[in-house]
């Protein structure tokens, strides 16, 4: 248009001249022409380069459809649990449940009739009622099999629907029920990790990855139910520990529970004895007693306590359980396991002293476990100096399985405590850890803890070839304040290779009962020693240890070799 | 003039026309493919995941070492059976006491134990745990080995 009229204007006669009104409204005509043909060009060049922008220049990646399911990204809510080599702890399976809107059955008696036949548990009369009232949103049944999913979808009733769900299922069950532990239907976390880091594992899409390692586990529980069976004991508990980054490879407590039906297990069963049970540990605790004396310098491998007597304090009599009534040096201490000598070592160190050495041992307080399940430790308050001679020999404090063997393995590799842990420790970081002596003493102990396997009350957990070393521990238990006739807990705490420690073993046997083989003995020396024993033997090649010849005069063994000349 | 340029438009309109419903449909067909694979996908994922766990469950230790127990000849590994590169001995050495076993496939039972005897002592010094005379930790009389098959 606006090229037609310039055109008319074009063709009128140069010298023609429009005055007055006509020309002023014929200059208006052409301005606005002129301005509205500007404004479409702009228009078109705007909608021409966004044309180009979106066909050419844009990414090509289309927007998502709402229709499209999403086939990326996470379709469980909780994520897996695995242990350290990958293998699948804890998943998340999807199920059916059945509900009912009652506004759309038909005929609700018909319908719980059917149904109760159909699916085994359900109450018939109960159903009818629910489905008479008011609401459009009844639960029939949880977590349906796909075979009952199918047998349901078969009788066609109106108004019933399945709701997609997700079930955790526990493919190692009893294997790994404390450790793991459980969840509620609504996939809540109950007990162990599930519990613990419950919200970790909601927002994770990445599986959770444990320190455990199954096939230890699996050792451990196998050694430890043999234990029970021979010895008709009431429990068990055993733990294997990284000594050098604190991971904890294997912890078992016996009796257990299947995770996949917690509900089934009597409570007694789900009690982790590794963590939430604390005993008084007995002789075991004299590896901290003559650490402590060794790093405190008040007494060096060459000097000895007269253990000819019994020590009299006030009412208590403190003796030995095998008396060698004469002079004993500090390894023949340990060796022999004596009371007396043990008491005398601590109260040379003295009462603060002690306190101050087992806090730093972390014996004194709870661990620091990813766990829910863990147990303060039951320490003398005062601390007097009576408790200073108990305490010196395992009596009078009470500790976790965990807490003795988290301590054992900061004794053992230099001197350092590891906080014990459940998660797997990251490869490219150093684990956190705490000096808590001179690795000088650690190396002492280490000697003395191997001649006790060797020479002393452990020999049943040695193993030609990789150097065990530990301690027994057999204590009267302890109920409500007054020791039990006749009921004991026998122990053995170790670590191998004790040249250089690489793993610590606890086995811990819950009221064993002596039997012809062990000639009635239930002592930590004839139960659980062989116990740990049996496992060093069998998880050395699953963790990588060489075996070496111990028959050849190596450090470790001349200098047990010297200790035990004296 | 004027009708052939209507009638050209007219066939560019038509043809226009049939190439945009063609393209919606191909385009449709091909959404309908997208739902379709990545309901699959979803499928498939979901049936890994089972399987993951099955396969878990199926591999309890347990189980395995039950149908270890059953099915195979294997033990658990002693550690006496475990050696190193440098308890090896020379390989002149070993040819040497190897060869009267080679020579004479028909040899007696005597022969070729007194030859892995001699192979132990080289190897490792006296093993406490297997005392001369029962089964020998060594891998040249063990059944499956070649030297026992020759």
């Amino acid at each position: 248009m606006a090229t037609k009229f310039t055109q008319v204007l074009r063709a009128l006669p140069a010298k023609l001249m429009i005055e007055g009104t006509g020309k002023r409204s014929l200059e208006t005509a052409h301005q606005r022409v002129v301005i509205a043909g500007v404004l479409f060009a702009v228009c078109f060049l705007v909608v021409g380069m966004r044309a180009v922008e979106v066909t050419m220049l844009r990414e090509p990646h289309e927007p998502k459809l709402s229709t499209a399911p999403k086939s990326d990204g996470r379709e469980f809510a909780r994520a897996d649990i695995v242990d350290r080599n990958d293998v699948l702890l804890a998943t998340s399976l999807v199920t059916a449940s059945l509900y009912a809107n009652p506004r759309l059955l038909l005929d609700p008696g018909d319908a719980a009739a059917k149904l109760t036949r159909t699916l085994p548990g359900l109450n018939e009369s109960e159903l009818r009622q629910r489905f008479q009232s008011e609401r459009s949103f009844v639960w029939i049944k949880r977590n349906l099999t796909p075979r009952q999913q199918y047998l349901v979808n078969r009788l066609g009733i109106p108004g019933v629907f399945f709701q997609r769900e997700e079930r955790r299922v526990y493919p190692h069950g009893t294997l790994t029920g404390h450790i793991v532990g459980f969840t509620d239907i609504d996939n809540r976390g109950l007990a162990g990790v599930e519990q613990s880091l419950d919200e970790t594992l909601r927002g994770a899409s990445e599986p959770l990855r444990l320190s455990i390692d199954i096939r230890l586990q699996h050792a451990l529980r196998e050694e430890l139910a043999r234990t029970v069976e021979e010895f008709h004991a009431e429990g068990a508990a055993g733990v294997v520990l990284d000594v050098r980054t604190g991971e904890t490879l294997a912890m078992v407590s016996l009796p257990d529970f299947d995770a996949n039906n917690p509900a089934l297990a009597p409570p007694e069963t789900r009690f982790n004895r590794a963590t939430l049970g604390t005993y008084e540990p007995g002789s075991t605790f004299k590896i901290f007693t003559a650490a402590m004396a060794l790093d405190y310098g008040t007494a060096t491998l060459r000097d000895g306590y007269d253990a000819t007597r019994p020590i009299q304090v006030s009412r208590f009599v403190i003796s030995d359980y095998k008396p060698q009534r004469r002079w004993l040096s500090i390894p023949e201490i340990i060796q022999y396991s004596s009371n007396i000598g043990a008491v005398k070592m601590a109260v040379d160190v003295g009462t603060t002293r002690q306190r101050q050495f087992l806090g730093r041992l972390g014996l004194l307080k709870a661990p620091a476990i990813e766990l829910p399940e863990v147990a303060a430790p039951l320490a003398p308050q005062p601390w007097r100096e009576i408790n200073t001679m108990t305490v010196a020999f395992g009596h009078g404090i009470s500790i976790s399985p965990l807490q003795l063997v988290q301590a054992t393995a900061a004794v053992v590799n230099g001197g350092i405590l590891r906080p014990v842990t459940i998660l797997r420790r990251p490869d490219d970081e150093p684990p956190p850890g705490e000096r808590v002596m001179a690795p000088r003493t650690s190396d002492q102990v280490r000697q003395l803890m191997r001649l006790v396997v060797e020479k002393g009350t452990g020999k049943a957990a040695n193993v030609p070839g990789f150097l065990v070393g530990g301690k027994t521990g057999t204590a009267e238990k302890n109920q409500h304040g007054a020791y039990k006739k006749n009921a004991i807990i026998s122990s053995f705490v170790g670590a191998f290779p004790m040249n250089d420690p690489r793993y610590a073993v606890l086995v811990m046997v819950d009221e064993p009962k002596g039997n012809k083989t062990t000639f009635g003995y239930a002592t930590g020396g004839w139960t659980a020693a062989p116990a740990v024993g049996r496992m060093v033997s069998r998880i050395s090649s699953i963790l990588g240890v060489e075996p070496i010849d111990d028959s050849l005069p190596t450090p470790v063994n001349q200098l047990v070799l010297s200790a035990a000349k004296r | 003039m004027i009708r052939l340029s209507t009638l050209l438009w007219f066939g560019l309109a038509l043809v226009t026309g049939f190439g945009l419903f063609h393209l919606k449909y191909e385009v449709q067909a091909l959404e309908d493919e997208l739902v379709r694979l990545n309901r699959s996908i979803l499928a498939e994922h979901e049936a890994i995941h089972v399987l993951k766990a099955e396969w878990s469950y199926v591999n309890q230790p347990q189980r395995l070492q039950a149908l270890a127990n059953r099915h195979l000849d294997l033990r658990p590994m002693r550690p006496e059976q475990l050696g190193s590169v440098a308890d090896i001995p020379p390989r002149s050495m070993s040819e040497e006491s190897a060869a009267p076993t080679r020579k004479a496939p028909a040899a007696g039972k005597n022969e070729r134990s007194a030859a892995t005897e001699t192979l132990q002592i080289v190897r490792r010094p006296p093993l406490p745990m297997a005392p001369a005379g029962q089964a020998q930790p060594s891998f040249a009389s063990h059944p499956h080995s070649s030297e026992g098959r020759r």
